[in-house]
């Protein structure tokens, strides 16, 4: 695997310890700092990334972005900023991803439709759940990722307005006249996706596969 | 602050049923362990395994350890004190005694506090800690080994290991507090740690027999290598390379690349690899396998640094 051989390396400098010992001490500190916030927000980074609109896969390598900006940066941030600098990176990340996705599908707007037609099927609870699931996906990803940041906040994080603001660097009154556009956003997107939805069944529901009643 | 009523509650039943579905949204433990070795800060396993050798050293660790053997159950709570301390020092790769003594200390607390909250702590006491130190050689080893599995991020049920990993999280949050009198093992054994004990790990209670002896627990097979042992594996890597001594590294990393070929950790001990031959000075090779890397994985989260590194920037 392996087949180079660097000599150059030759000396592991011994030298260096003593040097080292020092910022040792701080690298240890802030070693300590950036494992506990990473405990403390790991999870709640990804879930944000991943009701940001990235698919699962994506919000693994975003979250550990996140994280690596977040650890270079940390002497700047300050004690209680944590979370507030790592939603601003996330929310950064994912409107880098929605540039590439946008313009890597042009198309594919009726796929909305298509898991709709779908989920006439009557599976199991754990495939309905995953069908809403990638519905949800489809009706946020509709959303301005303005509103749509604020929206999943205050809806699925269950932050109050006030945690959200400072979270996100908003005033609170910013907050909440996105919170309120966001949910009309949400529910006219789920009525037109409803209306497509009984479309489908009439089209598909009856007498396509010929007939049991 | 009056917040409107949330829609899940306020909303009708589909938009409540849309709302719901992402409840289950979760990383998975491999995107967590990616993310501490990528961030270098998974904790030392490495450190954790050189620390309890040493252990032995302090009489009052040794009992501790050596009740281990009695209760089975305490070996979670050491495996998330010993990766806390890990977190904390391991990686700092300098006094290596000293993180010693600071691992010591928190598998001693971890175990007092397990046996505290599943209260065989009498048991404990009554016994006398006569052949523990000789025990606790044999113990140390042991307990080492299934200590890491309960710990931050191998525990096969993911729920299980929650409680333990915010335990390292709390134990370490109070390591850096304690730091200066890293020396003094004993005093530490404070009630608060006691959080530390994961709570629900009873398949691990089930088997604890009460006879001091290192023979209980000695585990037949050696269990499964996992994601541990992977994060492990690159730690030390990592702690070779922050030591500057880039070839051990190189070493390291290619024992990992050998050990999981198709290991989780795959793409970051790639980077890792790429970091060490560009730390050693071999550039042309660094930026090679830097272009082929961003050629596979152009999304990786490493990708600026690489990029970096093949423009003609110095050392990551």
């Amino acid at each position: 695997m392996m087949s180079l051989a660097p000599t150059a390396l030759a000396e592991p400098p011994p030298s260096t310890r003593a040097r080292s010992a020092g910022r040792a001490a701080a690298t240890h500190r802030s070693d300590a700092r950036l494992r506990q916030i990473f405990d403390g927000q790991f999870g709640f980074v990804w879930r944000y990334l991943r009701r940001l609109g990235l698919p699962e896969a994506d919000a693994d390598d975003a979250t550990q972005q996140a994280f690596l900006v977040l650890s270079r940066r940390l002497d700047d941030v300050e004690t209680g900023k944590e979370r507030a600098f790592l939603c601003g990176t996330a929310l950064r990340l994912a409107s880098e991803h929605r540039r590439k996705q946008l313009r890597r599908r042009e198309v594919g707007e009726e796929q909305a439709g298509d898991v709709l037609a779908d989920s006439s099927a009557r599976p199991e609870v754990d495939h309905e759940r995953k069908r809403a699931r990638a519905l949800l996906d489809r009706v946020l990803d509709a959303m301005d990722i303005e509103l749509r940041s604020v929206f999943v906040l205050f809806e699925l994080e269950e932050l109050g307005s006030a945690d959200i603001a400072a979270a996100l660097g908003l005033p609170v009154g910013t907050v909440a006249s996105r919170l309120r556009r966001a949910r009309e956003s949400f529910q006219a997107i789920v009525r037109r996706l409803r209306a497509a939805e009984e479309h489908a069944e009439r089209c598909h529901g009856d007498g396509s596969d010929g007939g049991t009643p | 602050m009056n917040d409107p009523q949330r829609l899940e509650l306020g909303g009708d039943d589909f938009e409540a049923a849309l709302l719901r579905s992402a409840k289950a949204d979760a990383p998975s433990r491999h995107a967590r362990g990616r993310a501490l070795v990528a961030l270098g800060i998974a904790g030392g396993l490495a450190g954790s395994a050189v620390a309890t050798g040493s252990a032995v050293a302090t009489p009052a660790v040794a009992k501790a350890i050596a009740a281990t053997s009695i209760g089975a159950s305490a070996a979670a709570g050491a495996g998330a004190a010993a990766g806390a301390a890990g977190a904390a020092g391991a990686t700092a790769s300098v006094a290596l005694s000293a993180t010693a003594l600071v691992v010591a200390k928190w598998v001693g607390i971890a175990t007092v506090a397990g046996i505290g909250v599943w209260g065989v702590a009498k048991q404990v006491q009554s016994d006398p800690a006569a052949d523990a130190v000789r025990t606790a050689a044999v113990t140390a080893t042991v307990a080492a080994v299934p200590a890491g599995e309960p710990g931050a991020l191998a525990t096969q049920p993911p729920r299980v290991g929650r409680p333990a990993d915010e335990g390292a999280a709390a134990a370490a949050t109070t390591d850096t507090a304690s730091e200066d009198d890293g020396t003094q093992a004993a005093p530490a054994l404070e009630p608060t740690v006691a959080k530390a004990a994961p709570p629900k790990t009873d398949a691990a209670l089930a088997p604890a027999p009460l006879r001091p002896t290192g023979t209980a627990v000695a585990p037949s097979a050696p269990p499964p290598k996992g994601l541990t042992d992977e994060i492990a594996a690159l730690d030390r890597a990592r702690a070779a390379m922050e030591g500057g001594d880039a070839e051990a590294a190189l070493r390291a990393i290619e024992a990992y690349q050998r050990e999981f070929a198709r290991g989780t950790l795959g793409p970051e001990a790639e980077v890792l690899r790429i970091e060490a031959l560009a730390r050693g000075g071999d550039m042309a090779t660094a930026r090679a396998l830097a272009r082929a890397f961003l050629a596979r994985h152009p999304s990786s989260p490493a990708a600026q640094r690489l990029q970096s590194l093949i423009a003609g920037g110095s050392t990551p």
